[in-house]
């Protein structure tokens, strides 16, 4: 009784322990986050230290994925709005960002797509471009007023002006004599507020600010003057249900009014087919069983011990006694004849030299086991030969 | 309480008004419908706890064959009964058809047969009687267990009853019909007749020759009224399983086939089985027709026990039951430590007043094992085997010292050479 208590414990630690550790397992994944560009992803492609070291100067970075979450964050003139990319934001998306985007004091868009200028209504297009060795700043009057030593490396994309609004300020041409020929382009692009758009910075630098590269060059410098103007920052990072036209719903509302009531209808019904199937006219009948050995255990047990122990000799020399008994009796002798009488009677019996019937019923000397096997063959054989 | 599927089909009839009105409220109002009617059905369902049940008398079964258990219900109540009994017995009784349904009306009473074709030897008892009795709706059950005593005895098969009657024809040959030509210990004097040619010159007798004018012989009846005394090792080593049956119930095959050849030869057998105590005993009987239903009773539950037999006990069960010569045959294995250690020392005690064979089941897997040369691991099996043997060859040995008749043999053998040896006894009159 005792001991089955015990066991009972014994198993709901084991319970108690598994649920435990598929907790921690689970816990632990879900704070694994690999969005590319997040303030709380602490990969190579994350931007947590970033963030962190704006937290630390006083900047208040609010996160928000997903748009229904960003329009719910308030905004004021003196935060900075920050777009994580814009590959999944939608015409819909962009022109519900660029209207919050009125309220903020500076709107700027990492790594813009080809579609930049399409949603947020913005005289650019970014393209792609792998950036080797550092870029200069080459514009001085701008609104972050860059200085020559703000060095930018590792750069992802080149943002080109389109339009000839005079006002926008490209700069960190990818070569320095890049403006030369009239190009409006440049790792980051400035537009002065117009209209109701506050300032904005399209910057494409995205991966300099990622915390594999954000201590290369001045990257942190140039990542802390893009975001840490205000006082406030509101980090979106775009989620997937912000590229479509539709409005996000959940699969609920997609289903039909009756599903869910059906649903626990049926789930009760199963139960009610568990509880008719799984009551049992009575309970089980248990057998007495009665204590049975096996007669030939204690003989295979002795059969271990001689293959365990190898031991070949002890092995031949007992066939060859059983044999010698059996053969004794064969010829006339008693069974416990010594063994050379017997060998001496078979020898005569059978006119089989007395030194190939010592070997074979008398010498117990075998120095592999396929001279064991053979010897026993050889000596079955010459009984049978005798007997049969 | 058990539930059927009609309540399982209520439940799912919820779906229409569900679709009618879609809301988790339509559910919540039907499911609680359901658990009213359901409740109902058990409030209103007769109470199984007023059936009143019996059973049939005990049944005797040889193993093998099949018998039937009746089981009696009342209904005292005015109300009918609907549900269903199960009638549980033991895995091993081979209960067949347990599952009866019930349908008793007021003050009536039902007969449930339930046939059994038990699978092991002994007493198969049943477990519980359980019904289940369905409320007006048939919605749901009220369930109840109940026990009703009762059990089959499966007797021992007696297979090798196929050697009686070949043993049998030799006994009546033995038996007056044809004189015993040799004169033994135990033969009496039964009649004269005229020498033929063959008869044994020592039997003539000379005094009656005299007086006649040809050649009288004496002739012997063999002798009757011996004592046949067997002893039934049900100690552990009788507990070793051979062939799929344990050796106890091999023994049991020997010690039946002997016991009905030794009463028709006139003979009065008792039955001693035990280990450390005295588990079953048959005295002889006036009546020699009930001996072998006596002796398969007497068998019937014994089961191999644990322990080592205490032989000093055995044997002062056999010295205490008669002081007159007997033929003793103990029925165990030969197991050397268990012989030399248990039996060897109370031999002398035996065989100074009577003649004791020791008949011995034997495995026919060891014969096997020592055949089987075929690989290393078989090579090192035969020798074991071999070793075995050659043991149990040494064990028989100090027992024939003894004066101790050793018989040996495979389970389907040993009872036909058991009853050979006797007989052989019988003609030599050595009993």
């Amino acid at each position: 009784m005792r001991a089955s208590t015990g066991r009972r414990l014994a198993l709901w630690g084991v319970v108690v322990l598994v649920l435990a550790v598929a907790a921690a397992v689970l816990g632990g994944m879900r704070t694994t986050n690999e969005l590319p560009f997040d303030p709380d992803n602490p990969e190579d492609n994350g931007m947590q230290a970033l963030a962190r070291v704006l937290e630390r100067q006083g900047v208040e970075v609010t996160v928000a994925r997903g748009l229904p979450q960003l329009l719910g964050t308030p905004v004021s003139p003196d935060s900075t709005v920050l777009v994580a990319g814009t590959a999944l934001v939608g015409e819909d998306a962009g022109q519900q960002l660029s209207r919050y985007a009125e309220g903020a004091g500076r709107l700027v868009v990492l790594s813009p797509e080809s579609n930049t200028g399409e949603v947020l209504d913005l005289p650019v297009e970014g393209g792609s471009y792998a950036q080797v060795g550092s870029a200069a700043p080459g514009c001085e009057a701008g609104l972050l007023h860059w200085r020559d030593g703000d060095q930018v490396s590792g750069a992802n994309r080149l943002v080109e002006v389109t339009g000839d609004d005079r006002s926008v300020v490209p700069c960190f041409p990818p070569t320095p004599g890049y403006h030369a020929g009239g190009a409006q382009a440049g790792f980051v692009v400035e537009l002065p507020a117009a209209g109701d758009r506050p300032d904005t910075v399209v910057a494409g630098i995205a991966t300099s600010l990622t915390n594999e590269h954000i201590t290369d060059d001045a990257n942190a410098a140039a990542g802390l003057r893009l975001l840490g103007a205000h006082p406030h920052l509101v980090w979106y990072v775009p989620a997937v249900s912000d590229a479509g036209d539709t409005a996000p719903q959940s699969l609920i509302d997609v289903l039909p009014e009756a599903f869910l009531p059906s649903v626990v209808l049926l789930v009760l019904a199963l139960l009610a087919t568990m509880l008719w199937r799984g009551r049992r006219l009575g309970p089980v009948v248990t057998e007495p069983l009665p204590a049975l050995i096996r007669s030939v255990e204690t003989t295979r047990s002795r059969s271990q011990l001689y293959r365990r122990a190898q031991d070949r000799e002890r092995a031949l020399a007992v066939l060859q006694l059983g044999a010698r008994r059996r053969l004794a009796a064969r010829v006339g002798l008693t069974r416990h004849a010594p063994p050379h009488l017997v060998v001496q009677a078979v020898a005569e019996a059978t006119g089989r030299h007395t030194d190939e019937l010592h070997r074979l019923l008398v010498e117990a000397t075998a120095p592999d086991d396929e001279t064991l096997v053979r010897i026993a063959r050889e000596v079955r054989s010459l009984e049978e030969g005798m007997i049969g | 309480m058990a539930l059927s599927w009609r309540a399982v089909a209520l439940v799912l009839l919820g779906l229409a008004p569900v679709l009618q009105w879609p809301a988790l409220s339509t559910v919540r109002w039907w499911v609680l419908g359901v658990l009213v009617i359901v409740g109902l059905d058990l409030l209103l369902a007769p109470s199984p706890q007023t059936l009143r049940w019996s059973r049939s008398a005990d049944q005797q079964v040889r193993l093998g064959e099949a018998t039937t258990t009746t089981l009696t219900v009342t209904n005292p109540t005015r109300r009918r009964m609907h549900g269903q009994v199960r009638d549980a017995w033991v895995p091993s009784a081979g209960a067949s058809g347990e599952r009866h349904p019930l349908a008793v009306p007021g003050g009536e009473r039902r007969r449930m047969t339930t046939r059994l074709v038990p699978t092991r030897r002994g007493d198969r008892r049943t477990d519980r009687v359980t019904v289940r009795v369905w409320g007006p709706l048939r919605v749901a059950a009220r369930q109840r267990s109940e026990r009703v005593p009762g059990s089959v005895r499966a007797l021992p098969p007696f297979h090798s009853r196929k050697h009686l009657p070949s043993r049998l024809a030799q006994l009546r040959q033995l038996d007056g019909r044809s004189a015993v030509r040799t004169r033994g210990q135990g033969t009496e004097f039964d009649s004269l007749r005229d020498y033929v040619e063959g008869d044994d010159v020592r039997s003539i007798d000379w005094r009656a020759t005299a007086r006649r004018q040809h050649v009288v012989v004496r002739t012997w009846q063999p002798e009757r009224d011996r004592r046949v005394i067997l002893v039934l090792d049900t100690s552990r080593t009788s507990a070793a399983r051979i062939d799929d049956q344990p050796r106890l119930d091999a023994a049991m095959d020997a010690t039946l086939l002997l016991a009905a050849l030794a009463s028709r030869a006139g003979d009065r057998i008792d039955l001693i089985a035990g280990d450390r105590r005295v588990r079953g005993r048959v005295t002889p009987d006036t009546d020699r027709q009930a001996l072998l239903a006596q002796l398969v009773t007497a068998m019937a539950p014994i089961e191999p026990v644990l322990v080592e037999a205490d032989w000093t006990l055995l044997a002062g069960k056999v010295t205490g039951l008669t002081r007159r010569r007997a033929l003793v045959v103990l029925l165990t294995a030969l197991e050397p430590a268990a012989i030399e250690e248990g039996l060897l020392p109370v031999l002398p005690a035996l065989t100074a007043h009577h003649r004791v064979v020791v008949a011995s089941v034997a495995d026919p897997e060891l014969g096997r094992m020592r055949a089987d040369l075929g690989d290393l691991e078989a090579v090192y099996d035969a020798a074991a085997a071999e070793r075995t043997i050659s043991l149990r060859q040494r064990t028989a040995d100090a027992l024939e010292r003894m004066g101790v008749h050793v018989i040996e043999a495979d389970p389907e053998q040993l009872p036909p050479q058991l009853a050979d040896h006797y007989l052989a006894l019988k003609a030599q009159g050595l009993l």
